[in-house]
Formats: C-alpha cells, sequence, structure tokens
C-alpha cells in the first residue's frame, strides 16, 4: 500500500514537472497586446532614433518629446532628455553609425535645451 | 483449481500524471505566468503598431532610406506592409491635425510598393527562363571609332540597386580618360554621359541609369559604339533576385 502511494505521489510530481517545463520553457503564454516599455532595449532605442531622425528635419522638439512618451508607462512621468541620452550610450555600445549617433545628440541636446521637466505619459 | 489473481491496470497512476500536468499548467500559465519583459514589435497592440508604423514613415521621409524602413516595418509583422500603411494613411488623412503623417505614410506605401513591385518583377525575369530573355550588348562600332570594346561584363551587386551602364575609358597610354562625352539613347530616354563625373570610380569612369525594357545604344563623342543594351535580370551571391549593371570597358584605338 506504501508504495502504492508512493508511486502515485512520483507520477503527480512527474506530470507536474513536465507541465511547469511545458507552460514556461516551450509554451509560455504569449506576449500579445505588450505595451511599448516592454520592448527590447534595442528596439527602444531604434524607435527613439526614428524620433532623432524626425526631429533632424523638424525641429520640433514638443513633438519629439511627445512621440518619446510612447515609450513610457502610461500616467508615469518620464524623462525623455535620460530616453534620448540612454539610446545615445546603447548606439555607442553597439556600433551605430556616426551620422546615427549625429541624429540622437542633437535630439538629446534639443531636448535638453528645450524644456528639462519630465513630461507625462498619457493615459 | 488454481485462481491466479487478476492484474489490474495502475489507473491511479495516470490519474496521479493527469492530476500533476493539470496542477503544473494552471501553475505555469494562469497563476505565475512567464514574465516577458522584452518583446519585439510584432507583439505591441494594434494602437501601438500603428505609432511605430508612423514614426518608421516619418523617419523615412527624413532620411529616405528604405533598406532601414523596410527592416523596421518588417519588425511589426505586418501579412502586407503596404497596404498597412495606406489604410493608416487614410485614416490620418481624414484628420486635419494629422495631415504631416497621413504625407509620411502615404509617401511610404507608395515607395515601397513601387519597390516590391520592381522585385517581383525582377524575381519572375530570373526565375522564369525565358520570359524576359535580355541579350548582352552588340559592338555597333563602325569605321572612324577612336574607342574599341575591350570587355563587357553584367555586374550584380545588391538587390536594390537599379540597372545602370557603367563606362571605363582609356587612353592609348592605357591611362583612365577623363572628360569625355558620351550618348545613352533609346526611343524613350536619353542620358548624357561624361567620364570623370564620379572621381571615387576613378576619372575615366561615367555611369548612368537604365529602364528595364528599354533598348539603348551608346555613343562615344558623337560615334556609336553599342546597341542593344537592355537592363538584365541576375542574382546577387546571396541568391536575391537584382538588376545587373553592364560594365563596359573601352580602350582607345593609337
Amino acid at each position: 500500500m506504501n508504495i502504492r502511494y508512493a508511486l502515485f505521489g512520483l507520477t503527480i510530481l512527474t506530470g507536474f514537472v513536465f507541465a511547469v517545463y511545458q507552460g514556461w520553457a516551450q509554451r509560455p503564454v504569449s506576449a500579445q497586446d505588450a505595451p511599448p516599455n516592454m520592448l527590447r532595449a534595442d528596439f527602444q532605442s531604434d524607435y527613439i532614433l526614428m524620433v532623432a531622425e524626425a526631429y533632424g528635419t523638424d525641429g520640433d522638439a514638443q513633438r519629439a518629446i511627445s512621440q518619446l512618451g510612447f515609450l513610457a508607462t502610461d500616467g508615469e512621468p518620464y524623462n525623455p532628455y535620460g530616453m534620448a541620452s540612454d539610446a545615445l550610450k546603447f548606439g555607442e555600445e553597439n556600433g551605430y553609425s556616426s551620422r546615427d549617433l549625429d541624429l540622437l545628440l542633437a535630439l538629446q541636446s534639443g531636448l535638453l535645451s528645450f524644456d528639462p521637466n519630465f513630461a507625462t505619459a498619457e493615459p | 483449481m488454481i485462481r491466479t489473481p487478476e492484474r489490474k491496470p495502475p489507473l491511479y497512476l495516470i490519474t496521479g500524471l493527469v492530476f500533476g500536468l493539470v496542477l503544473g499548467l494552471v501553475l505555469a500559465w494562469l497563476v505565475w505566468p512567464v514574465r516577458v519583459s522584452s518583446v519585439g514589435p510584432s507583439s505591441l497592440s494594434g494602437e501601438d503598431k500603428e505609432q511605430y508604423r508612423l514614426m518608421v514613415a516619418l523617419a523615412y521621409a527624413a532620411s529616405g532610406d528604405m533598406g532601414r524602413a523596410q527592416a523596421r516595418l518588417g519588425l511589426l509583422g505586418d501579412a502586407d506592409p503596404v497596404r498597412a500603411l495606406t489604410s493608416q494613411a487614410q485614416t490620418a488623412l481624414a484628420n486635419s491635425a494629422t495631415q504631416r503623417e497621413a504625407r509620411a505614410l502615404a509617401g511610404l506605401a507608395a515607395e515601397l510598393g513601387s519597390m516590391l513591385s520592381s522585385q517581383q518583377a525582377t524575381l519572375e525575369a530570373v526565375n522564369t527562363p525565358g520570359s524576359a530573355e535580355v541579350g548582352s550588348p552588340v559592338d555597333t562600332a563602325g569605321e572612324g571609332a577612336r574607342y574599341s570594346l575591350e570587355s563587357q561584363q553584367l555586374i550584380c551587386g545588391a538587390a536594390s540597386d537599379a540597372p545602370e551602364v557603367r563606362v571605363y575609358l582609356f587612353n592609348a597610354e592605357n591611362l583612365p580618360e577623363a572628360g569625355v562625352r558620351m550618348q545613352l539613347q533609346s526611343s524613350e530616354d536619353q542620358a548624357e554621359l561624361t567620364t570623370g563625373n564620379h572621381p571615387s570610380e576613378g576619372p575615366g569612369y561615367a555611369e548612368a541609369e537604365i529602364t528595364p525594357g528599354e533598348v539603348y545604344t551608346l555613343s562615344i563623342q558623337d560615334t556609336e559604339m553599342m546597341g542593344a543594351i537592355q537592363a538584365a535580370a541576375c542574382q546577387t551571391a546571396e541568391g536575391e533576385p537584382a538588376w545587373g549593371s553592364w560594365q563596359l570597358i573601352f580602350h582607345a584605338i593609337p
């Protein structure tokens, strides 16, 4: 009888371990409709580079700040200057071209001179 | 008579396994699902994808870098990126506050659509033997020509390259010859070339883009040298279909 209980417990444990492995490692819940602040660091930096490219043409810092709010958590304050600085650092460490680094630098400078106050992401 | 004990299937083991599986999956998927901390743009919601797509279009409007725009749009995982851009442009067009955005989206949609159509045409040309066979240029230099053709070759560059005619001229001393005027002419198109306008390729170099489907003749200093020049499809080293460029090398006749 004791052996039967032990075997019963062992099969439960086996099933449990297998299911947890499947559920976490093999078939995790999909990340659909993820918020933008969960984008991988390189995608976030590329998004900021896009903002910098647009800013390089129109020079509109207010628009750039609003566009950077995309990467912020809804309703939370965010620091556009810090975002541009982070992207610049990421670009320097990951071999962005000098043209791209110049664009990010221009965005960073533009944000500093425009308004150092933090913005708030629209909920 | 001896009765052998009846062997029952170990149902309790199957029950235990199923119980463990259900418990594990509930835990892994519902109670403590994996926290996704870094996703790609394809995992964004529809609204966020629109903002990402808009930034791609605005960045393209600023830089004109189609390769980069295409790569960025690819991250969104749209089945038809041109349709997604067009549809978003139409929505933006309806709002007077987003006309700039609408123009950027529509511009990228048009350019991308045109590029994809061209790539498709090239793909068909490369993959359908005989459907668009293009011969090599023909040496038509007659008497009085100052130059003779030394070699002609179809160069296959990148898939995004436009078809071109690239001419290298050398004088009788085998030195690149700058400032020589040439004409590239078809029934619909005409281009003037002068060697030396592309210093990075050397003083004896000149190039001109050609239109697929057109048949061109090349004249050097008003003397016809080559005929039947047409854009020809080829495959890049990576196996992608592309338009090749005709490289023509001429030497002056001593």
